[in-house]
């Protein structure tokens, strides 16, 4: 028992005498370090880094020296004249030419806590990041609490890198770069940006001072080529604040000026005459994060006032952060640009494809363009409401309308899809049509019987779609001006047209005043409707002709292609005194030599639906020497008087041909009448005469 | 004409027009700043020109945008059937080559009327694929089945220019037949009486060509100033409108010109179209001829179609007063004629025919020539003709269709004359549309005539120049002139025939050639044929122009045999030129 105790008494001995020593070394380890530290530290730094997971080089040795703040609190510096890294993913690979940190630990505590990181300096970094292959994003992790526990002090850090390569499969970043934090903070980084082999090279200065707490700077720099739509985008001065900086309470306020160029293919060379070819933009964001650290605040970019020759504009856009979701950025868009000298844009445009087409080039004035709405957009499809309006006018014309509508893109794979939504109104529009022959109105448009099946393959690919309603203001309809009216032809329509639909809606002609060459009429309306599968349209009109003692009213209805007329006529009078009216001015008991001949023919060709619209239009407003009608060819021919002692013949040829020869109405009342003296008298005697014959009904 | 060879023709023409057209491109200044090449020299209306060009003197057209000139003069070229332009723009102009017009080189048909056989149908292939070529094309095809019996067609036609195609779509619709015809009232006469003229009746098998053709008999009477029908389907039921424009009834008319065989003309005339109820037309003219102080005419004649019956009816009379002075370089006569002649007309499905018989009472006194000095006759004539639709309804433009006549005249000594003698003529045409091509490319005709008067050899010195017969001139034997056959003493009798290929609308300027033969002979002595056989081969043109057809002829006249005595005609070559007349 007594050996027992002897051996307890040994043994408690040597743990109380570890015990002792392990607390005299702890002692002397806290109250001076530097004599348990190796001469080289190397491997020691090298291992704790490993153990760390950051492969640590130091070719050219090191130094750490230890400095004892308290018993309790130490500080590591580390000089190097080499320190390179070496990690795996993604690849970092690279070396600083010389390192002085400094690190602030307290050792009594359990693990050791970190106090104070900085000074640290470390100069001529050369790295390379490789960011490896394309890889599917990750599942977002919770967030973690980031950041430096707030107990940690910073120090002075200043990194400055020779060269930075960040590379992936898609981009590569090349730059030099020089952090800062004291005595203020400051980031200033050179290179190049290069993605889908366009190099866009770039300078960032950023400098600002403050604390976690405050943060207050300004950011300086310029990018080019960021977009290929953009030459050159530079920031200047653009100054900014942070609270509570990589927090989650974190507030932040950013006032920015942008210049930016763009790429000269986006704006056309004529259409910057007297500008510097920049746009100038004010960046203003304020927010912060909420509770679930996601941001909230505002975003404003405004486009600052600018002026070409040709153009004025501003514009602003308008977002909250809460709005914007992973898809789509809803926005408030506010823009005004004007073109204020339109016959400067005609001249720019005239050897353009997209010429102002006449009448409208002779138009004078500004035309604006103004969108005020939300609109919505994202990186692959987008829609802005826009205001278009033209104010223009010029020697009897006016052209002063209001498009509201939407504009919108659609990104797809191999193109771009635009669309056009228009409400167009005609508020005051009078257009001077060209000179009309009566005898030959131009076909503007191809003939819809000819079709081009080759061509509506290509049709299909048309990546722009419209739909537009057009309609005019209650009272002011479009009035037209031609030669064949004396007043102008007021035209109110309401219609909608689209790229993938047929034209509907109404067209109609209201109540105007008509003398032509001495003779009074009124078009007291004219409607066409156009819907949907009616090859063609229906039509209704009333053209009422005035005489001393007599009220023509010519009613037509039916269809463009086959209009059907009827005449009536007040006091009312027979059908063909009604003709004759129409014709001569007098029913037919008091016509002239053949004129009856006219009157017939007349209701003859109007009955057959001979007369297109536009003769009818002559018929009723023009004097008219005779008519001619052949019922086989259905040709119908009027001679007009367009003036004492001249005509003009409207419609084709005419033969009359009668039973035994041939009669060619020469005039009014002459007649080269030919015809067999004898056709059934025997062969030997028959001959054959041509006369020229003057003659007279009564 | 076989397809194959239509085709290698065409498709030879077609390329050699290309060819030359290349050849011959040209290039001209529209205005300043705008060229266009076409392969022939385009016109274009003033409004066009404003459209492509502008004009310095309108505000508002005072500049057109290059852009805008070039969309306009497109759709202009395709007016004119140039459908693939092509432009060339340097700064300071714009090269509109119109390049090739499209030809039409395929027509197909859909359809309930897809039974037409299209190749009838010349004058689609090969033209320029136009809209009005469509139009035309429509109206065509309409007429076709309207004429084919089919009331109320639709037929629908587009074009396709890549392929230089026309696609038909015909709802022919019911061949139908007529069921009602109104007429609307005339004033002052009973409308009923229009029906006199109609070559249709109710329940007759409906062709549209069959109304033109009455509007035309309507025309040349002068009965009504216009006429047209409107036509409404019920199924197979067709009814026709019949609208009127009667004008006022008397018309005076003073003329002059020129006859074929008489030298220069005036007329006179006063005409009453619708006299009475039932709208007998009369007439009095006085006609003068001067071809020479030798060759001079006179004529003072007062005619009328008497409707006497109180209900509508196509039964008259026919009465004829005209006193007549004739002076030629072998003959001078005066001669009267007193007629009153009854007759009627009636049409039926495809043909129509009149027929007239009654007495004339003629007198001659002959200042010249042969024939008694003075005569005078009760003759009893008679005349009917038969007639079919198409013949009477392209009378002017002959290419179909049949017209036989027979006539006859027969007096008496004693009945109120010195004179027996019967004259009898019967001829007849007949027209071949070879292939029924439309318009026609080869009209086959035939025509034949014989006459004879019957007369005592004792009265035979005397009979006048009325009752003997001649041949030669354009319409007998062309290789002879006219009456020279057999002499100026003419014939007894004498009967010929002729047979003539005319090329149809192929040519243009509507130009038509033609060859022929005629064979005759003549007889000294009634129903005899006794003299040589004559015959004439030629060839000759004809040109439809606006004024009428002008045809011209050389042929030979050959002469069999040895002409006896009293026989002048002999064998030589003959130039005919004629203007109204047709085979």
């Amino acid at each position: 028992l007594r050996r027992l105790k002897h051996i307890l008494v040994i043994l408690l001995g040597l743990v109380g005498a570890t015990i002792v020593t392990l607390a005299l070394v702890l002692t002397a380890f806290l109250a001076k370090p530097s004599w348990f530290l190796p001469k080289n530290p190397v491997p020691l730094a090298a291992l704790v880094a490993r153990f760390a997971g950051i492969h640590l080089k130091f070719p050219k040795g090191a130094r750490l020296d230890v400095e004892s703040l308290s018993f309790r609190d130490k500080r590591f510096v580390l000089d190097t004249a080499a320190l390179c890294y070496d990690g795996v993913a993604p690849h970092v690979s690279g070396c600083f030419g010389a390192v002085h940190a400094e690190v602030e630990v307290r050792l009594a505590a359990l693990p050791p806590r970190l106090l104070k990181v900085g000074p640290v300096t470390a100069k001529d970094g050369e790295f390379k990041v490789h960011l490896g292959g394309p890889t599917e994003e990750p599942e977002p992790k919770p967030s973690e609490p980031g950041g430096l526990p707030k107990d940690i002090a910073l120090g002075p850090i200043e990194v400055d890198f020779n060269s930075l390569q960040i590379e992936s499969p898609k981009w590569k970043l090349e730059t030099s770069a020089f952090l800062r934090t004291s005595p203020t903070y400051s980031l200033i980084a050179k290179g190049r940006f290069t993605h889908d082999e366009q190099k866009r090279p770039f300078s960032l200065d950023l400098q600002g001072k403050g604390d976690e707490k405050l943060a207050k700077g300004r950011i300086e720099g310029w990018v080019e080529n960021p977009v290929r739509e953009l030459k050159r985008v530079e920031l200047e001065a653009c100054g900014f604040e942070l609270e509570k900086l990589l927090t989650a309470e974190m507030k932040w306020k950013l006032l920015c000026p942008l210049e930016v160029t763009p790429a000269k293919k986006v704006v056309p060379a004529e259409w910057t005459e007297g500008w510097d070819g920049k746009v100038r933009l004010l960046v203003k964001t304020e927010g912060g994060t909420d509770a679930a650290k996601d941001p909230r605040g505002n975003v404003e970019v405004d486009l600052l006032p600018f002026k070409t020759a040709l153009v004025h504009g501003r514009g602003k856009v308008q977002f909250h952060l809460e709005d914007v979701t992973k898809d789509k950025l809803n926005a408030v868009v506010e823009t005004d640009v004007h073109v204020v000298d339109f016959q400067k844009a005609v001249e720019i445009m005239e050897s353009k494809p997209y010429a102002v087409p006449s009448p409208l080039n002779a138009l004078e004035g500004e035309l604006s363009l103004a969108t005020d709405g939300k609109a919505e957009i994202d990186l692959k499809s987008g829609r802005v409401p826009f205001v278009f309006e033209t104010k223009l006018g010029s020697h009897r014309q006016r052209f002063v309308t209001q498009a509201k509508g939407s504009f919108g893109f659609q990104r797809g794979k191999d193109r771009t899809d635009m669309d056009l939504d228009v409400d167009l109104t005609l508020a005051n529009v009078a257009l001077v049509l060209p000179p009309l022959e009566p005898k030959a109105l131009p076909r503007l448009f191809p003939d819809p019987r000819m079709k081009f099946p080759e061509r509506k393959v290509a049709e299909k690919k048309s990546a722009f779609h419209y739909k537009v309603r057009i309609h005019t203001a209650p009272n002011g309809p479009i009035r037209l001006v031609s030669n064949l009216a004396t007043a102008p032809v007021p035209v109110a329509l309401s219609l909608q047209l689209g790229s993938d639909v047929p034209t509907e809606g109404v067209l109609r002609i209201s109540s105007f005043p008509v003398e032509v060459l001495r003779r009074k009429a009124t078009v007291k309306y004219f409607r066409v409707e156009l819907a949907q599968g009616d090859k063609s349209p229906p039509i209704a009109g009333e053209v009422n002709v005035h005489y001393s003692e007599y009220e023509i009213a010519i009613l037509i209805n039916g269809t463009a292609e086959s209009p059907h007329v009827t005449l009536q006529s007040n006091p009312p009078l027979s059908e063909e005194d009604v003709y004759s009216v129409l014709v001569f001015g007098r029913p037919m008991s008091e016509l002239s030599p053949n004129d009856g001949d006219s009157v017939a023919n007349l209701r003859a060709a109007v009955s057959n639906r001979a007369i297109g619209l536009a003769s009818m239009y002559l018929l009723a407003t023009t004097p008219i020497e005779s008519v001619t009608y052949d019922p086989n060819s259905g040709t119908f021919n009027a001679r007009l008087r367009v003036a004492d002692g001249t005509s003009i013949n409207v419609g084709g040829g005419l033969r009359s041909v009668s039973q035994l020869g041939v009669k060619r109405r020469l005039s009014r009342s002459w007649i080269l009448n030919t015809f067999i003296d004898d056709p059934f008298g025997t062969e030997q005697k028959r001959s054959v005469s041509s006369f020229l014959e003057w003659s007279k009904r009564y | 004409v076989p397809l194959s060879f239509r085709f290698y023709s065409l498709s030879l023409l077609g390329g050699l027009a290309l060819f030359c057209a290349q050849a011959l491109a040209e290039e001209w200044e529209l205005c300043p700043g705008v060229r266009l090449k076409a392969p022939e020299k385009l016109s274009f209306s003033r409004t066009e020109e404003v459209l492509v060009c502008g004009d310095k003197s309108l505000p508002a057209w005072r500049e057109v945008p290059r852009s805008q000139a070039v969309f306009h003069l497109k759709a202009f070229l395709q007016e004119r059937g140039y459908y693939n332009p092509t432009t060339d723009q340097t700064p300071d102009r714009v090269l509109v080559d119109a390049g090739e017009r499209t030809i039409v080189r395929a027509v197909e048909m859909t359809g309930s009327g897809a039974n037409l056989d299209l190749s009838r149908f010349r004058g689609i292939e090969g033209q320029t694929l136009t809209p009005s070529l469509l139009q035309q094309t429509e109206k065509r095809f309409v007429k076709e089945l309207q004429a084919l019996g089919h009331g109320c067609p639709a037929v629908d036609l587009e074009g396709y220019p890549a392929e230089g195609r026309i696609k038909m779509t015909i709802e022919a619709g019911p061949v139908g037949h007529i069921r009602e015809v109104l007429i609307e009232p005339v004033e002052e006469i009973n409308e009923q009486i229009l029906r006199r003229y109609h070559a249709f009746y109710p329940d007759a098998l409906f062709n549209e060509r069959w109304l033109d053709l009455t509007v035309n008999r309507i025309h040349a009477q002068g009965i009504l100033q216009n006429t047209l029908f409107e036509v409404s389907c019920d199924g197979t039921a067709i009814d026709i409108l019949e609208k009127n424009v009667a004008g006022p009834p008397r018309l005076v008319t003073i003329g002059f010109g020129v006859n074929t065989e008489k030298g220069l003309a005036a007329r006179a005339s006063w005409k009453h179209v619708r006299l009475g109820d039932g709208a007998s037309p009369v007439e009095i003219s006085l006609t003068g001829y001067f071809g020479g102080s030798k060759r001079n005419e006179q004529e003072l004649s007062a005619s009328a179609y008497w409707y006497y019956r109180d209900r509508p009816s196509r039964f008259h009379i026919k009465p004829v007063v005209s006193i007549r002075h004739a002076s030629q370089e072998s003959s001078e006569l005066v001669s009267t004629k007193i007629q009153l002649t009854p007759g009627m007309t009636w049409d039926g499905q495809n043909a129509g025919g009149s027929l007239y018989a009654g007495p004339a009472l003629i007198g001659v006194r002959t200042f010249r020539g042969p024939g008694a000095k003075q005569t005078a006759y009760l003759t009893l004539g008679a005349d009917l003709s038969v007639t079919s639709h198409a013949y009477e309804l392209y009378r002017t433009s002959p290419r179909e269709g049949y017209e036989l006549t027979l006539g006859g005249s027969f007096s008496r000594r004693g009945w109120l004359g010195e004179l027996t003698a019967q004259s009898v003529n019967l001829g007849g045409h007949y027209l071949w549309n070879l292939g029924n091509y439309d318009p026609p490319l080869f009209v086959l005709g035939v025509r034949a005539s014989f006459a004879t008067t019957l007369s005592p050899a004792s009265e035979q010195g005397n009979l006048p120049d009325t009752l003997r017969h001649y041949l030669g001139g354009a319409a007998s034997l062309r290789g002879f002139t006219v009456r020279e056959i057999p002499s100026k003493l003419g014939a007894l009798t004498a009967a010929f025939g002729s047979v003539e290929l005319r090329l149809g609308y192929l040519i243009p300027w509507n130009l038509q050639p033609f060859v022929f033969f005629d064979l005759g002979k003549t007889g000294s002595l009634p129903m005899s044929l006794d003299q040589p056989w004559l015959y004439s081969p030629g060839l000759g043109l004809r040109w439809e122009s606006p004024i009428g057809a002008f045809r011209t002829s050389i042929a030979h006249g050959f002469v069999s045999g040895s002409p006896p005595a009293g026989f002048d005609a002999r064998s030589h070559f003959q130039f005919f030129i004629s203007y109204g007349e047709e085979f």
